[in-house]
């Protein structure tokens, strides 16, 4: 017999269901990333990229002021000093570990660093725009 | 022998290979003389079975020899017993057949080729149980291949419908002179092997330079290639360029059709932008803002990125996407990089 009760409890069943059945639309980015503080003035920008692969991302580093990227591997593709910012633009992006080392002016804490991915998702042609978190 | 009958007497050598016997007038002859089936049949050499279905006239047709050895016993003439030939109508006698000399005092038939098509073995003068057998067992076997032909047909995949799209990418505006991308995707389905003909461009005033893959041929009016392979998802591309003395607002028109070959042709126009104006601004510069964004450099690249003979055209998209901006070069007739502060000290000294 129906009992709102029940139906309170069945309602988060039908939920999981309906994202098991579209887990890539609705749970997951084809992109993540985690950017990491490593010895000296060094960070790594660390890329989960999923399958399908997006054909391009576009990555942006937001530095404190006074702060500059010395080297990158890979090279950085555009700096605007004035925005203190860094992007990288990576193509023939393949699903997997992508990983970034940026050897920076100063030392800095990971806290004060903004990262961020920028990507056309093959599976519904948007764009989309992922932040990346630090980690000391 | 006693002839009881009153019909007229046949010789032995009238009567065809087979004759009609009448049952009626066996069995009632055979009972005044008080002869059991038995012994009939003992004496014919056949069985009882035989001789009840001869009375009950179960076979129309008995051979000849048994009929003549069937009258013996009976001790009457073979006339008393066979049907029809008081009136002579029937198929007992044979028509101008001749007695034979062969027939001995003790009536002993004369010896005969039977065929063994029309008469069956002793006693059996009806199609044997095993032709019986082997008709419905050809029956049920055409029955069966009636209906696994039904489910073959029923379930045979069904020839899908050709299916074709074919849109182009066409930016909609280009500087003169300046290398711009167009990009046709054709789908073909069911994909299999097939000829296709993709054609493009009928304009005058846009210059083609190159085909990705290779045209199969190029005039100054269209672009042509003849495309043989499996076809499903096919991408055609071609560079091509706006004559430089073009001036700003010039408008061009192009005009594709894509054709399949299979049993007959199948032409379809080519969807999608067809119409490509001369402006100051970079392809890849949709809002033409004079920046080329993210937005438009991942564009750009998801259209041309892996497409070696494109990468000189993206290379020049990207060298504008990173100084940020970019102004056009009237006297030499391209783009010049502007980094995105000096553009908007620009605009400041413009005010």
């Amino acid at each position: 017999m129906y009992q709102p009760k029940n139906f309170i409890l069945f309602l988060p069943i039908l939920v999981l269901s309906f994202f098991c059945l579209f887990p890539n639309q609705a749970l997951c980015a084809q992109v993540s990333g985690d950017l990491k503080a490593l010895s000296g003035h060094k960070i790594q920008i660390i890329l989960d990229i999923k399958t399908p692969a997006p054909n391009t991302i576009i990555i942006t580093l937001h530095l404190p002021a006074d702060t500059a990227v010395v080297s990158a591997q890979p090279a950085i593709a555009k700096a605007q000093p004035r925005q203190g910012e860094v992007n990288w633009l990576l193509s023939h992006v393949q699903p997997g570990k992508l990983r970034i080392l940026c050897r920076l002016n100063k030392e800095v804490k990971i806290s004060e660093l903004i990262a961020s991915v920028r990507y056309k998702n093959p599976q519904t042609g948007k764009m989309e725009e992922d932040m990346i978190s630090g980690s000391d | 022998m006693n002839n009881q009958g009153e019909g007229p007497k046949i010789a032995p050598g009238q009567l065809p290979p087979t004759v009609n016997l009448d049952g009626s007038k066996v069995r009632q002859i055979r009972e005044a003389k008080g002869l059991t089936q038995l012994y009939v049949a003992t004496a014919v050499g056949v069985t009882t079975d035989t001789i009840s279905r001869w009375e009950n006239k179960r076979y129309p047709t008995v051979k000849r020899e048994n009929a003549l050895k069937l009258a013996q016993i009976l001790e009457v003439d073979i006339s008393e017993i066979l049907e029809d030939v008081a009136n002579g109508t029937g198929n007992n006698l044979s028509q101008g057949a001749e007695p034979t000399k062969n027939t001995s005092a003790k009536g002993d038939v004369e010896s005969v080729e039977i065929d063994s098509q029309i008469l069956a073995p002793e006693g059996k003068d009806l199609p044997s149980p095993s032709k019986k057998r082997y008709f419905i067992f050809s029956l049920l076997l055409l029955l069966l291949t009636i209906t696994a032909l039904g489910i073959y047909l029923y379930l045979k995949p069904r020839q899908e419908a050709l299916k074709i799209t074919a849109s182009r990418f066409l930016p909609d505006h280009c500087a003169p002179g300046q290398v711009f991308p167009v990009v046709i995707d054709v789908y073909v389905k069911p994909s299999k092997q097939r000829t296709l003909l993709v054609k493009d461009g009928d304009h005058q005033g846009i210059e083609f330079i190159k085909g990705i893959p290779h045209f199969t041929s190029r005039n100054g009016l269209y672009v042509k290639w003849i495309f043989q392979g499996e076809l499903g998802y096919t991408k055609f591309i071609y560079l091509a360029r706006i004559n430089k003395n073009a001036v700003d607002g010039d408008e061009f028109t192009f005009h594709g059709q894509i054709t399949v070959k299979e049993d007959k042709k199948h032409s379809i126009p080519i969807e999608g932008n067809n119409l490509i104006s001369a402006m100051p601004f970079s392809w890849a510069d949709s809002n033409k803002d004079n920046i080329i964004d993210d937005e438009e450099i991942l564009e750009a690249y998801d259209l041309l990125s892996g497409i070696k003979d494109a990468e000189k055209t993206l290379h020049e998209v990207e060298v504008l996407w990173s100084a940020g901006s970019y102004r056009w070069d009237m006297k030499k007739k391209r783009f010049q990089p502007v980094q995105k502060a000096m553009a908007s000290e620009e605009a400041n000294d413009q005010k």
